[in-house]
């Protein structure tokens, strides 16, 4: 039971590249923090910082109210699994799981119960005198995370780590992750590209974009509120849609490159030019109206469930995608009217990217 | 033993005296004819050991045991073959008019040295060859199949440019062999003779500071030896850079 | 795959000569080494078996004034053994535990550090066997089997193959093992070193038959025949052969040849699969 509080830490490595620039961060007791971004964001050097893997150029990182800058990683009190599992591949797996304990002295006593009860919560029970290569992944996957319990640490770290296994297992270890913290309660820092698992998994979801913390929230929070560009684009499937607008003289409304207008608040400058992110699941079709907005359709994929309909609006052909429950049937070429209610809509500073 | 600093006296001592000029020649010689003969030899049985499928396990066995000879014992199973009173190969090169005489004829012991050495290295290079051999893939070599009916002109267009880091890697090797291991060869078959027209480097190095108990001399030929070997290793490292860069 | 039947006969036939040409040597000498002297003298080299066998190997295995010597080829035979021995477990541990500080630590000095132990080490014995022989000498060590062993140990290929080998162990493992609360040296003897169980049969195999027939140091070192090794007899026996106007002991040079070979061409052959891939990897 935990806390992590990470206080302008930072990261530059010996070549003078800043892969972390001051992060800041609180991680609540028993919270469930995801860390998401695109590959070479910082969230796997901001993991192996709280593990003690990296070393940590400035500001400082506290597990509780301990600063561990300088603590080694088997002090911290933290347990790691990691992507390829990192099994010792000649122990066995019950080997595996009791190395820490046995590096930690405990009695053989001890370190039998907790790993066959670590065992029986993984439902390893029968694996335990094999070696990791005769596991399937799913299994291995397990030991891994088996290791990680034995210890009960005060904090987990899973470092991508369903990334090795097929969709289908990745989706059952997903919940059984999910379940295995609720059941424990362990303070946890989950890093992964997958923003599937990120919105699933996390009681708070940290999107990283180039060592900055971009935004920091609830997935609910995150997908209702993107605070910049970046966030928008990253979280949701298929990515939001952005198109170049202007704000009219009388700040009354939006217009767009068809001409079609957005409804505004009067809060914004007249005359300035923005982004506007319409996600493709707040579209709706609508029969031929005036004001709304007109595309046409370029491609379309059916998913059974959902159609997604790839369509060019307006004069410069920017690319909107429409996603409609159910299957539908379009032409190429169609011409497609469309609306979107003004709350739902985002907009964005053209410049900065930032949310307005 | 009392020693005075006389500088660089002794290389050129070293340098300018025909004998050691007359052994680095020979080392010279020697080594490319090892190393040329040894590669080309084992690289040829490699090929066809690679293809046959019916014993082929008892062929690589029979091949590469040798690995294990030792160079003296090489160089004493090869004396007793060219020993002037029962040497089966001595006898029969005489037999048919060579008139063989590797005591007195310098050409005639290079001869003997050399296919001692290069008896006791091929092994080692076939256990290499075979292993590039069997790491090329075999969709390579059945494409090749399909695009070439002449297994020679596979050979020399497919396989062997695909065993070219091995080869050179090979030549390494046996330059390195020629110049070093065969010190037990040549001790125990022809000691440098006739006139130590049959003495390498390494070989003049033992003779003069430990039979002759020059050490002065020796220790000046031991360090043109150490530069000559520092280039065969910096070839060598460069070799494994690239290699593991690929 | 295809084949024409031409060349899969071609093929055999190129095989055959070649085997015989690497066996018809040591073949000649074990058959030789089984007839008498005066038979030898008088009909050449021999292609079969004669009936001395036991006689010859019996004299030179037991009777130390068969091998010209103070030393019986038994006691040589142990020589060699302690030799090959020692060179391969002190070859293994010694590039062992070089690799894993390079492979592991980093430290400042830690690549021109590098580079110089391999510039050093890849210099054969044979161009620093004046200054190594001097070492020896003052240090009292001459005829013993530490100054034997000790001096060959030093030397990179070793070294060089643990490198490759370690560098292939997922990092991930290093650090599974740090968070486990293992330090360096449990790192090593926990985890590396039984990842490397056979890397190190293998290293070992090629380092016993490499110790087994050094030949121009332990030829050096050696003064006292009480230590020579089976290799450094052949060539006592040797040199002696035309001594005292008798009739050259062909057979029993013969005999004691065949015994300097066999121990090693066992264990290559017995451990080949072992064997092979150790060397192919070590030159890597």
């Amino acid at each position: 039971m935990a806390t992590v509080t990470l206080n302008q830490a930072e990261k530059t490595y010996p070549n003078g590249f800043k892969a972390l620039h001051g992060i800041d961060l609180e991680i609540g007791d028993g919270e469930f923090t995801v860390l998401v971004g695109p590959s070479g964001c910082g969230k796997s050097t901001l993991l192996r910082m709280i593990a003690g893997l990296e070393s940590i150029s400035g500001g400082e990182i506290k597990i509780d109210d301990r600063v561990v800058n300088n603590v080694a990683p088997a002090d911290r009190d933290i347990a790691m699994v990691f992507q390829n599992y990192a099994l010792y591949p000649h122990m066995t797996n019950y080997g595996n799981m009791a190395y820490g304990l046995k590096n930690r002295g405990y009695s053989k006593a001890e370190i039998d119960t907790k790993v066959r009860h670590a065992a029986s919560i993984l439902q390893l029970d029968d694996h335990l005198d094999r070696k990791p290569q005769q596991l399937s992944g799913g299994q291995r996957q397990r030991v891994a995370m088996g290791r990680a319990i034995v210890r009960e640490p005060k904090v987990f770290l899973f470092d991508e780590p369903l990334s090795n296994l097929d969709a289908k297992l990745r989706v059952d270890m997903r919940l059984e992750i999910k379940n295995l913290q609720q059941r424990l309660g362990i303070t946890s820092v989950y890093v992964t590209h997958d923003q599937v698992e990120a919105m699933t998994l996390a009681d708070r979801l940290i999107v990283m974009n180039a060592g900055i913390a971009e935004q920091i929230g609830s997935p609910i929070e995150i997908y209702e509120k993107p605070a910049s560009l970046f966030v928008a684009s990253f979280i949701g499937s298929p990515s939001m849609n952005f198109l170049d607008g202007k704000v009219s003289d009388d700040k009354s409304h939006v217009v767009l490159g068809d001409g079609s207008k957005i409804d505004l608040d009067h809060k914004i400058d007249g005359g300035r030019e923005l982004v506007v992110g319409v996600r493709p699941e707040h579209f709706t079709l609508i029969a031929d109206g005036s004001g709304a907005q007109r595309a046409r359709v370029r491609m379309i994929e059916s998913l059974g469930a959902e159609t997604l309909v790839y369509l060019e609006f307006g004069d410069k052909g920017e690319n909107v995608t429409l996603r409609m429950q159910g299957t539908h049937q379009f032409t190429k070429g169609q011409e497609l009217a469309l609306s979107t209610s003004a709350d739902l809509v985002h907009l964005f500073d053209k410049d900065s990217g930032k949310r307005l | 033993m009392s020693s005075q600093f006389v500088w660089f006296r002794n290389f050129k001592d070293v340098l300018s005296s025909g004998s050691w000029l007359q052994s680095a020649i020979f080392t010279a010689v020697f080594s490319f004819l090892v190393a040329f003969l040894s590669i080309a030899i084992s690289l040829f049985l490699a090929v066809r050991a690679d293809e046959v499928v019916r014993g082929a396990k008892s062929y690589k066995t029979l091949l590469m045991w040798g690995y294990a000879i030792a160079p003296p014992v090489a160089g004493l199973l090869g004396t007793m073959l060219f020993n002037p009173l029962m040497g089966d190969l001595y006898i029969l090169l005489n037999s048919l008019g060579f008139e063989f005489n590797h005591i007195e004829n310098a050409n005639d012991a290079t001869f003997v040295v050399t296919l001692i050495a290069v008896w006791k290295q091929v092994s080692v290079n076939f256990i290499f060859f075979l292993s590039g051999l069997q790491g090329i893939p075999k969709s390579v070599t059945e494409a090749a199949t399909l695009d070439c009916k002449s297994a020679e002109r596979r050979f020399w267009t497919i396989t062997f440019p695909l065993l070219a880091p091995t080869t050179f890697f090979l030549m390494v090797i046996n330059l390195t062999y020629a110049f070093f291991e065969t010190f037990g060869i040549i001790d125990v078959s022809t000691k440098g003779s006739p006139g130590g027209s049959t003495a390498t480097l390494v070989y003049k190095v033992y003779v003069d500071g430990f039979l002759g108990a020059d050490l002065g001399g020796s220790s000046a030929q031991s360090v043109l030896l150490m530069i000559m070997v520092s280039v065969l290793t910096v070839f060598q490292f460069r070799f494994i850079e690239r290699k593991v860069h690929y | 795959m295809y084949q024409s039947k031409w060349r899969s006969i071609t093929n055999h036939l190129i095989l055959i000569l070649g085997s015989l040409f690497m066996i018809a040597p040591v073949w000649i000498a074990l058959v030789s080494s089984t007839h008498t002297r005066e038979f030898l003298f008088q009909n050449g080299l021999q292609f079969w078996f004669g009936g001395h066998f036991l006689e010859n190997y019996g004299a030179i295995l037991f009777d130390s004034s068969a091998t010209k010597g103070r030393v019986t080829a038994l006691e040589m035979l142990f020589n060699s053994m302690v030799l090959g021995l020692g060179f391969a477990i002190g070859k293994v541990i010694i590039s062992m535990m070089a690799a894993y500080a390079i492979v592991y630590f980093r430290f400042k000095l830690a690549v021109p550090l590098f580079w110089m132990i391999f510039a050093t080490l890849l210099l054969p014995l044979e161009v620093r066997i004046v200054p190594s022989y001097e070492v020896v000498a003052k240090l009292g060590l001459l005829n013993t089997y530490t100054g034997l062993i000790l001096p060959l140990i030093a030397s990179a290929t070793g070294t060089f193959f643990f490198r490759q080998f370690f560098r292939s162990v997922p990092d991930e493992l290093l650090e599974a093992a740090r968070l486990d609360g293992a330090g360096p040296l449990r790192f090593f003897i926990d985890i590396l070193v039984p990842l490397s169980v056979t890397m190190i049969a293998a290293i070992f195999i090629i380092m016993f038959v490499v110790g087994w027939n050094q030949y121009l140091w332990p030829l050096l070192m050696t003064t006292d025949d009480q230590l020579y090794t089976i290799v450094i007899g052949i060539k006592q026996v040797y040199n002696s052969l035309y001594e005292g106007g008798q009739i050259p002991q062909f057979p029993k040079a013969f005999a004691l040849t065949i015994m300097a070979t066999i121990p090693p061409v066992l264990v290559v052959v017995i451990f080949q699969r072992m064997f092979v891939k150790g060397l192919v990897e070590t030159e890597k």
